[in-house]
């Protein structure tokens, strides 16, 4: 099985080095494309950053520690869920799933190795590792295993709860297709308010961002709880996990159902438009 | 009779017509449509909740940083609040790109509507009744929050200032749909590089003047701060706004001028499809 999933992830990355091995701009613009998408949702507090020393509790090393995080989180939820498999909402709503559910794969197989594709987001990881690991060096901090092992604990989570809020709210789709086609887009837009420190902001908001726009688990809680930063209110290294597990299985449940009427209703519409363009 | 005489009654006509067309475009797509309510309701809900974010964080900033600048956290609250209430004035997107992208910019040239008027129209409809609603959600966001919303600045050179801001921004989007026709249709590309060019550089999100290492500086003498960042820092500036209206009418006139040069050198690379 393993090796399968193996075989069908290295297919889909030699097709994604493919334009780039034809030359021609086209390849470099998509590189170009997704780095600018990804460092203009966190350019304002890295600005704010590199104007003050800090904001609230927060420490300008600790901003950029939060933007590295950020970074890497939502590079790696795009490196395995590229080609609309992150809109999940615009292949359910154009009728594109039936790609997926006519091969002899389970769907998350199929997802996962059509969604690969790691050349695109290589400046965005390469600019998150940089940003986190100056950030460590930088920290006055001195970090021992088990903090590391926490760190990439709470990258899962972060890049769990990414891809678990996209479904979510992808799964809409199923219900109404033509309507919900673009869900993903507004939602997706939500997730711009990650980087952010939420300290200073209304406890309702807080709610919100942490039930159901639950961005802040992609930035703000996470590295708050690793970085011990500001008076302590309740936000552990484990809450970030627990998090991503608990949407995680919301999101499969809500996700199955829709599969269930799907299949059963199927669909009235198709287009092609964004399928492996 | 002279060809004077003859040509006023047939020019007067033709201005009707235009007019008519131009406001009647405008009305349709002020219009709506009920099953783009919830998306409209997400939108501005995320509006007002990055606006709460963006008041705490000035709340949160060094007093003493923050008087160096030269803001006061009053004129930041009120810049933050207009911001979020008028983006979709402040940022004006018409479909030409999208028609441009498609192909079917063609149709578009046989309506009895100049093709300016027609993309201006449609969407100047759109995005007044979209900020009356945000405008409003904001309003009542400040209210709860203690936000300042008083102009600090004189009210009518802030209406001046924000119908050059349009003209400058729909100059701007233009110029964008003729680099996606340079581009041969990267439409995707060319939204990209707006997002980033009209969110973060133009002072929407973060003040020109607390920008560090002197960016701001450089990015308040381009188009994108004449479109954005000008209207709000004479609502919230005290002095300064007649040398803010001059660069915004330079830039609504070289980017005016330089479009119709540009799109004359252009037009044989517009790709149609159907008719």
């Amino acid at each position: 099985m393993a090796s399968r999933l193996t075989t069908l992830l290295v297919a889909n990355g030699r097709m994604g080095l493919e334009p780039f091995l034809r030359g021609g701009w086209q390849a470099l613009g998509w590189v170009a494309g997704e780095t600018l998408i990804n460092l203009s949702a966190v350019f304002a507090t890295l600005l704010l950053a590199g104007r003050f020393a800090g904001v609230g509790p927060w420490t300008a090393t600790e901003l950029y520690f939060m933007l590295g995080f950020l970074l890497l989180a939502r590079g790696t939820a795009s490196v395995f869920s590229g080609r609309n498999v992150l809109m999940i909402s615009r292949k359910i709503g154009r009728g594109q799933l039936d790609h997926l559910l006519l091969q002899p794969l389970p769907l998350w197989k199929a997802l996962a190795a059509e969604g690969f594709s790691p050349f695109d987001l290589l400046v965005t990881l390469a600019v998150g590792t940089g940003t986190l690991t100056w950030s460590i060096c930088e920290l006055p901090q001195t970090h021992h295993v088990l903090w590391f092992l926490q760190l990439f604990l709470n990258l899962a989570g972060a890049v769990c709860v990414i891809v678990s809020y996209q479904f979510l709210w992808g799964a809409l789709a199923f219900w109404s297709p033509r309507g919900a086609e673009e869900v993903n887009t507004v939602s997706a837009s939500g997730m711009g308010l990650a980087a952010y420190p939420l300290d200073g902001a209304p406890r309702a908001v807080v709610g919100i961002l942490t039930t159901v726009v639950p961005v802040a688990y992609t930035g703000w809680v996470p590295v708050r709880a690793l970085l011990d930063v500001g008076p302590h209110i309740g936000f552990g290294t484990l809450v970030t996990p627990s998090a991503a597990t608990v949407f995680a299985v919301v999101t499969a449940i809500v996700f199955r159902k829709g599969l269930r009427r799907y299949e059963q209703r199927g669909t009235g519409r198709y287009s092609d438009f964004g399928h492996r363009r | 009779m002279s060809l004077g005489t003859a040509s006023r009654p047939a020019m007067r006509r033709r201005i009707r017509r235009a007019s008519g067309g131009f406001w009647a475009t405008m009305r349709i797509s002020a219009v709506i449509p009920v099953s783009d309510l919830p998306f409209l309701a997400v939108t501005v809900g995320l509006r007002v909740l990055q606006f709460a974010v963006f008041v705490g964080i000035w709340r949160s900033l060094p007093q003493h940083q923050l008087d160096a600048s030269g803001m006061t956290l009053s004129a930041l609250l009120t810049y933050s609040a207009l911001a979020q209430a008028i983006g979709p004035v402040l940022n004006p997107t018409t479909t030409l790109s999208a028609h441009v992208a498609n192909g079917s910019l063609t149709v578009r040239l046989l309506w009895p509507l100049g093709v300016v008027s027609q993309f201006v129209s449609e969407m100047l409809g759109s995005v007044l009744s979209v900020t009356a609603v945000s405008a409003t959600a904001i309003a009542v966001a400040s209210l709860v929050m203690g936000v300042p919303l008083a102009p600090t600045g004189a009210p009518l050179l802030f209406a001046v200032s924000l119908v050059l801001a349009v003209v400058v921004g729909v100059a701007v989007d233009f110029w964008f749909a003729l680099l996606t026709v340079r581009l041969g249709n990267g439409i995707w590309f060319v939204t990209v590089i707006r997002g980033a060019c009209t969110v973060v550089i133009s002072g929407a999100l973060i003040p020109l003047a607390l920008m560090p290492w002197h960016i701001g500086d450089f990015l308040e003498w381009l188009p994108f701060a004449a479109m954005v960042s000008g209207p709000l820092r004479v609502y919230t500036q005290e002095s300064g706004a007649l040398t803010l209206l001059a660069s915004q009418a330079a830039w609504a006139v070289a980017l005016w001028l330089g479009l119709v040069w540009a799109v004359r050198r252009s037009r044989d690379k517009v790709v149609g499809y159907g008719g």
